[in-house]
């Protein structure tokens, strides 16, 4: 099939839009949905490659021995099917095969910024949290908003309560 | 209550809004196109309890929308107001969307990843629009466990949003950078510099309505402050060379011509198709920015423009609309709104 949006080369992907008030589907090739921004992995991982996707894939391989994630089930050969990630814990499962493609997007770069934290202690809300309440509930009396005063000491309440 | 696109900021006369997302994933739970439906659900449901959990504050009261028991219409204006994706449109299954009253802050839950955290506002207001977007999520990451990684970052089902997760954007009418033929070629060098820059409505090489979108496009190696400081500047260059070229056209008389013509139409049009109404408010927005067009506030032609989409526009009015009922209601409100 070709590329709706060139009309010469051979489309990759499909990609779903809105076009005057009705969901649109096209078909797209690597360069045209790369400049539409599509970003997706697949068309990376084939680009400057001369083969085909089958050369990932070789025949008689015995699928007992083909690898699968613990958590999605995915194989690498799905993850290079679909272009997508099966699960948070496939980036550990296939880490040694998909780092080629992830140093082409990224570079040799790791990640700076945010990190987070916290999520391993699913239910105890961090004491900045109640320490924000506390001043939150000093401005409600102050201002008179007594409704949203009550409301926030039976909140902080129910948190220390919890905390313990 | 107003929302948030119906308010006036800095630098809107070129950055008509600001929107900041972050991509973030459970532990332990598939990604979106490896879900079974327990787990759409599950997952729907868990983000609803933490949200309920902060009751008496504003996290607690955003509106949960469940995109099976809505209409297709109302699906679609959802996507048009950019708080679901396309694809969410056509597998709307265990999937939906938690918005605050003034819609400037949505979690898309089950889309592309299982979180989609947005932040928007009016102008050009990054630092505002992370700072909401960051207490959400950092008020989300307390109760959940994100999937991250400390070397990849945050995790993604598409690897090319590793690292921060996060893409932040400016909304840029550029239309006097537009008329000269400028903006193919300011595109292509924001793309070596890692950002890019491409048509809001439609992928033609002059979209309509001079609207552009402009993100940046690398999430790692960069921390979330420093891909903001990138965009921003590089905004700023973009909106006083536009801000420069208007002075400019807008002395020509038939520039000034074509925008009073324009503004004319708008004012006396009994029918009018959405891509005909965003050229000529392109024109009136010049206008109006360059002091030509007087009582009329940019926000309220932004806000027209925002409800003059198709499926917005059907799914406010509470009927089916055949397309020649929708250029009539479209013409009638643009009408009130600019006499
Ligand atoms: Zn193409
Ligand atoms: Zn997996």
């Amino acid at each position: 099939m070709l590329c709706e949006s060139c009309g010469k080369n051979t489309a990759v992907i499909r990609v779903k839009a809105i076009v005057n008030g009705e969901p649109v589907e096209y078909a797209l090739c690597s360069e045209c949905a790369h400049d539409l921004g599509y970003a997706n992995l697949l068309f990376d991982m084939l680009t400057g490659y001369d083969g085909t996707l089958n050369d990932f894939f070789p025949d008689g391989e015995d699928a007992a021995e083909v690898k699968h994630c613990p958590c999605c089930g995915a194989s690498f050969q799905d993850i290079l099917r679909s272009g997508k990630i099966g699960c948070a814990e496939c980036y550990h499962t296939f880490a040694d095969q998909l780092a080629p493609f992830l140093r082409k997007i990224h570079g040799s770069v790791s990640h700076r910024g945010k990190t987070a934290g916290g999520g391993d202690l699913p239910q105890v809300l961090p004491k900045a949290q109640l320490s924000v309440m506390h001043q939150q509930l000093r401005e409600a009396i102050q201002s008179e908003n007594f409704e949203q005063a009550a409301a926030l000491r039976d909140k902080i309440h129910e948190m220390e309560e919890d905390g313990q | 209550m107003n929302k948030w696109y119906q308010t006036t900021a800095d630098n809107a006369d070129v950055s008509a809004s600001t929107s900041i997302c972050f991509a973030r994933n459970l532990v332990g739970i598939p990604f979106p196109s490896r879900m079974s439906m327990a787990d759409r659900r599950s997952v729907l449901q868990k983000i609803q309890a933490v949200l309920s959990q902060d009751r008496n504050f504003r996290y607690g009261r955003f509106t949960q929308v469940d995109l099976e028991s809505i209409s297709k219409a109302q699906a679609i204006a959802l996507a048009e107001s950019e708080l679901i994706s396309a694809e969410m449109v056509t597998d709307t299954q265990g999937r939906g969307v938690f918005v605050s009253e003034d819609e400037s802050l949505s979690i898309a839950v089950n889309g592309e990843d299982h979180l989609l955290i947005q932040s928007k506002s009016a102008g050009m207001q990054l630092e505002k629009v992370f700072g909401a977007a960051d207490e959400l999520d950092t008020f989300l990451d307390r109760l959940l466990p994100f999937a991250f990684d400390a070397q990849l970052g945050y995790l993604t089902q598409n690897p090319f949003y590793l690292g921060t997760g996060m893409i932040a954007s400016l909304q840029l009418h550029l239309p006097a950078l537009t008329e000269l033929g400028s903006t193919g070629r300011i595109a292509h060098n924001l793309s070596r510099l890692g950002l890019t820059m491409r048509g809001t409505f439609g992928t033609e090489p002059n979209p309509k309505g001079a609207w552009f979108r402009l993100s940046n496009q690398v999430t790692m190696g960069l921390s979330e402050r420093e891909a903001l400081s990138n965009l921003s500047s590089m905004a700023g260059q973009i909106i006083s060379h536009e801000r420069e070229m208007r002075e400019t056209l807008t002395g020509r008389l038939s520039v000034q011509d074509t925008i009073f013509r324009d503004f004319g139409i708008l004012k006396n049009a009994r029918l009018i198709s959405f891509e005909e109404f965003l050229k000529r408010a392109s024109a009136v927005r010049l206008g109006i920015t360059a002091g030509l067009i007087k009582g009329i506030a940019v926000s309220k032609l932004d806000t027209m423009i925002y409800k003059a989409q198709p499926a917005t526009l059907i799914f406010d009015s509470g009927e089916a609309l055949t397309e020649e009922e929708c250029c009539k209601l479209r013409a009638r409100m643009v009408r009130e709104g600019l006499n």
